[in-house]
């Protein structure tokens, strides 16, 4: 059930990504997506159990596996200095481009490129 | 040799952290650091036709977390280290920034070195993301001279796409290596063998995009005409080749991967070349034949290095040659062209020779046609009027011109491999090359469709979710037929 939820997640995500018109909302969908892998990192982790992998001998517990959960510290402080980048960007891009419509954007620059070739 | 790896390893973030403390020594440090990088690839086998032994490092409790060099990755550590040589050298003090600049490339070198010496999923996850930062800082900060405008809209926004693209894809590769690491309990490449099609297929997506193989390397071509033409050198020298690296290096452990790899390399190849024959500026010619090369690097992955550094020195030579207009920019255009193209003698040749060398007969055959098609694109380069504007590369001097010669042409013209100068290799080199030359002449002559793709940000995103339906596809199928 969590996992469809999960899975369900990073889709809407990614679907963001690609169909958002404006570029904070796909950022946003972004986040979205990061989150729903590292929810399924946690909960491929909890597969086994799902109490704290803390160790204390008179506890006969099933523990979740300590591992993937170290790992996706990793990406969760990625994903965050990612955004933070792409969000500096946004803010110079804004100068020029206040409404951050992807496509006015884009015209834009084409028009510089035809300029160019 | 294991201190000397883990000093080797960590220098660079170190050395570009401390350099915020001592400016002044920003840009002797990133050639004294390429200079040691040269020095550590030589003496573990970088050099072409030199053989070393590995070297494996090993974490404490491990979890599959592994580094290895082998002689195969000397040789991309090798280009690697004269790129990032050259490229320092470029980025003095008449440049507003150049030191910021150095310092990403400091970065940007060590975390592709890490790359490629990583033996586990997650270690390239890591190294893979902290690349596209330091490449996104490259590209939207750029070089400018005093007088220059600051930083345009269009770099701001290739970088953008760029880092929207990578980590989309790193992401999706991040969900692979979880689920390698629930059926195979560590993070090991080697633990591929046993993967779920699914875990290979998300695999495969983060490090096609990353290395921009095949459609995915659709961001490629707008990012690299937009991008300072010495910023362009790096990313065409050595960081998309990382991605190329580990997913040369997967294909060793997975057998399923390996079975489908020549595909791709096919695919990548004639994509490539396709649109480079439509193109019409030299970047742009450029540009798509990056795209078509990375399918000759990852055609054979036993000799991934050794095409590897000598796309990497050319590629680099003839972008930065594209854009001077002092007289080294023939011998440069030359040099570089002749490389890409194969001419028997030089560096290119021999990788080309290896790589085709071991291949099934039709991949061969058709990575051949392909190689007519670059020798076209190499021409019409060569045939291109010079430069309107500079972009500013270089002052009347040119000195660093002449060092970019001498060391990335130079490099070019020394390896001498006895083994790629059989009859049958030097047959086809010389055909493909008269006939590459032939066709790259009466190009312009002939009417051309004209085949623009759309390359904003939802297409190049939106590719991914189609390679990932392809590779999906492609490895499920392999399993059923190989069911019983």
């Amino acid at each position: 059930m969590s996992n469809a939820a999960i899975i369900i997640t990073i889709i809407l995500g990614f679907l963001g990504v690609v169909i958002k018109r404006n570029l904070i909302m796909k950022i946003i969908a972004m986040d979205v997506m990061s989150t729903g892998v590292i929810a399924f990192f946690v909960i491929w982790a909890a597969r086994r159990g799902v109490f704290t992998p803390i160790y204390k001998p008179w506890r006969e517990l099933a523990y979740a596996d300590p591992v993937p959960q170290g790992v996706i510290l990793t990406a969760i402080v990625i994903g965050l200095s990612v955004q933070a980048l792409m969000l500096v960007g946004v803010m110079k891009l804004a100068r020029n481009h206040p409404t951050l419509e992807v496509e006015s954007i884009e015209q834009a620059i084409a028009a510089d490129a035809n300029a160019d070739d | 040799m294991i201190e000397l790896t883990l000093v080797w390893v960590a220098l660079p973030f170190l050395l570009a952290f401390a350099t915020y403390l001592v400016p002044a020594l920003t840009r002797p440090s990133a050639i004294a650091m390429a200079a040691l990088t040269v020095v550590y690839a030589v003496q573990h086998g970088g050099l072409p036709a030199a053989t070393a032994l590995p070297v494996e490092l090993k974490l404490l409790d491990h979890f599959g977390v592994t580094l290895r060099i082998d002689a195969n990755v000397a040789s991309m550590l090798l280009a690697h280290g004269l790129v990032t040589l050259v490229v320092a050298l470029y980025l003095d003090q008449r440049f507003v920034g150049s030191r910021f600049l150095a310092m990403q490339l400091l970065i940007v070198h060590g975390s592709a070195n890490a790359v490629i010496i990583s033996a586990d999923l997650i270690s390239v996850y890591v190294a893979l993301e902290v690349l596209s930062v330091g490449v996104f800082l490259l590209l939207t900060y750029g070089r400018r001279a005093e007088h220059q405008p600051r930083v345009g809209d269009r770099q701001l926004w290739v970088g953008l796409r760029y880092l929207f693209m990578s980590n989309v894809a790193m992401l999706f590769y991040l969900m692979g290596t979880v689920l390698v690491y629930v059926r195979t309990g560590s993070f090991a490449m080697s633990g591929l063998a046993a993967a779920t099609p699914t875990a290979l297929a998300l695999i495969t997506l983060g490090l096609l995009a990353k290395g921009a193989i095949f459609v995915a390397g659709l961001w490629l071509p707008l990012t690299y005409i937009s991008g300072d033409r010495v910023i362009v050198a790096v990313l065409s020298g050595f960081t998309t080749k990382a991605g190329a690296m580990a997913m040369a290096r997967c294909s060793e452990a997975s057998p399923v991967l390996a079975q489908w790899l020549p595909y791709l390399s096919a695919g990548s190849a004639v994509f490539g070349i396709a649109f480079a024959l439509m193109s019409k500026t030299p970047q742009r010619l450029l540009a798509w034949s990056s795209v078509s090369q990375m399918g000759f690097v990852i055609a054979a992955p036993q000799w991934a290095g050794l095409y590897g550094l000598a796309h990497g020195l050319a590629k680099p030579l003839l972008f930065i040659g594209a854009a001077v207009e002092n007289r080294w920019r023939w011998p440069m255009l030359i040099l570089g062209a002749a490389s890409l193209a194969g001419v028997p003698g030089g560096l290119g040749y021999g990788a080309k020779a290896l790589s085709l060398s071991g291949l099934t007969p039709w991949h061969e055959w058709l990575l051949t046609l392909v190689t007519i098609g670059t020798t076209c694109v190499g021409v019409r380069v060569l045939l291109a009027p010079s430069p309107q504007e500079t972009m500013g590369i270089t002052g009347k001097a040119g000195w660093q011109d002449k060092v970019a010669l001498l060391i990335w042409g130079g490099g070019l013209l020394w390896g001498w491999l006895p083994a790629a100068y059989s009859a049958d290799s030097l047959l086809k080199a010389l055909l493909s090359l008269s006939l590459g030359i032939l066709l790259g002449w009466f190009w312009e002559r002939v009417p051309q469709p004209q085949w623009r793709l759309d390359e904003g940000v939802e297409a190049v995103i939106g590719v991914l979710s189609l390679v990932l339906v392809l590779m999906l596809v492609l490895f499920a199928g392999v399993n059923h037929v190989a069911l019983p």
